[in-house]
């Protein structure tokens, strides 16, 4: 849950990036930190297993700057792919404000991406939230290889909502922050409590 | 009594002598989301540190409950090898789960410092325990936020980020 300290003017949220294994979620926060100056991103925390897969979450917080007067600190996360990581999912997905999918765009992925997707969708229900309101942007990623699903094939996939969606390649940056900034947006707008 | 959690764990803290023992070593307290509501050191750490405790905390708790596990005692957790490491307890502060952990460094009791952690943490969680979160505010508190707005959000270091 976002934890808005209003005398502090503060905001902190929680943004998941989720999608099949391999589909590219490390590679992205990877790159957001990267490219981020070291007073605006703390540390990177990564739980791999020995082949470098995600084994329980990776973690970025960032500090942003400001908005209207509240400092802005986004705390990114992403799950670990693999199928039978399940439990772990559920947890990371507790308390967030904010999911970017990451699809993987070859061909052959498009069922494991379904999978994926009824699984969180599955699991945000669980957690109470409305899939109708719960801000989210879908990710169609590693367009740079040669075998890739035709956009608009993903979108009516995938996207039946027509949630915003970016192109990415993760893996050269391209559309990482666009997505970044969209799901960000979202879920600031999405912040509950006036200023009255 | 202040209005947000972490000023208000900050003034008790004020008010209360934190045992020296545990004062050497750094101690923190993150939420169950793993957000940082408390810590002794200024450390630029603490945000990282905080989400490993939530992390740690429910894996755990996870694991546990797979098998069916009920404990009607106070739960612990630690990692040590018996004069480094850290231990963790869970407090209750205004009927929201949290997490209070330190983490030491040749420390040659570790048992009697959970001990005091507990003991500490108890206090806190009772001067607490009249603490209300701030009343529900109506609406929401951006009505709409402009592409010019996040672009100076991301306006750190590279130009990709201004793009
Ligand atoms: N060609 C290409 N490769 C990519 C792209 N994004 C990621 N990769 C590669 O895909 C592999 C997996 O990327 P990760 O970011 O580790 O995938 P993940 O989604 O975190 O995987 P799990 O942690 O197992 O869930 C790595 O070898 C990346 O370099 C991309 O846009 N294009
Ligand atoms: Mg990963």
């Amino acid at each position: 849950m976002s934890f808005v300290n209003y005398q502090r003017k503060e905001i902190n949220c929680k943004i998941v990036y989720y999608g099949p294994g391999l589909g590219g979620k490390t590679t992205n926060i990877q790159h957001v930190y990267k490219k981020t100056s070291g007073t605006s991103r703390g540390q990177m925390i990564t739980l791999n297993t020995e082949n470098e897969r995600t084994l329980f979450f990776d973690f970025l917080p960032l500090e942003l700057g400001e908005i209207r007067g509240f400092k802005t600190r986004f705390h990114l996360y992403t799950v670990p792919g693999q199928v039978f990581y399940e439990s772990s999912r559920k947890l990371i997905l507790r308390g967030v404000d904010g999911v970017v999918f990451v699809a993987d765009s070859q061909v052959e992925k498009m069922e494991a991406n379904q999978e994926s997707l009824k699984g969180l969708e599955q699991n945000l229900i669980f957690q109470g939230h409305d899939l109708e309101k719960i801000p989210l942007v879908m990710q169609w990623n590693k367009r740079d290889l040669p075998n890739v699903t035709a956009v608009e094939d993903l979108e009516r996939t995938l996207n039946p909502r027509n949630v915003p969606s970016f192109e990415a390649s993760a893996v050269q940056g391209d559309g990482v922050f666009e997505t970044l900034k969209m799901v960000s947006k979202l879920v600031l707008m999405n912040l509950k409590g006036g200023l009255s | 009594m202040a209005e947000n959690l972490q000023d208000a764990i900050a003034d008790i803290v004020k008010s209360l002598t934190i045992p020296t023992r545990i004062e050497k070593h750094h101690v923190l307290i993150s939420n169950r989301d793993g957000v940082c509501l408390y810590s002794n050191k200024a450390n630029e750490l603490n945000i990282s540190m905080s989400a490993l405790l939530g992390g740690v905390w429910q894996a755990s708790q996870a694991l546990i409950e797979l098998n069916q596990f009920k404990s009607h005692n106070e739960v612990k957790l630690g990692f040590d090898d018996g004069e480094n490491g850290f231990c963790m307890v869970r407090i209750d502060i205004a009927k929201r789960p949290c997490y209070a952990c330190i983490v030491f460094e040749k420390e040659m009791a570790p048992g009697a410092i959970r001990t005091q952690l507990k003991l500490w943490c108890d206090k806190i969680a009772d001067e607490l325990k009249l603490w209300q979160p701030p009343a529900h505010r109506n609406g929401y508190l951006f009505k709409d936020v402009t592409d010019e707005e996040i672009d100076r959000l991301f306006g750190f270091g590279s130009k990709e980020c201004l793009s």
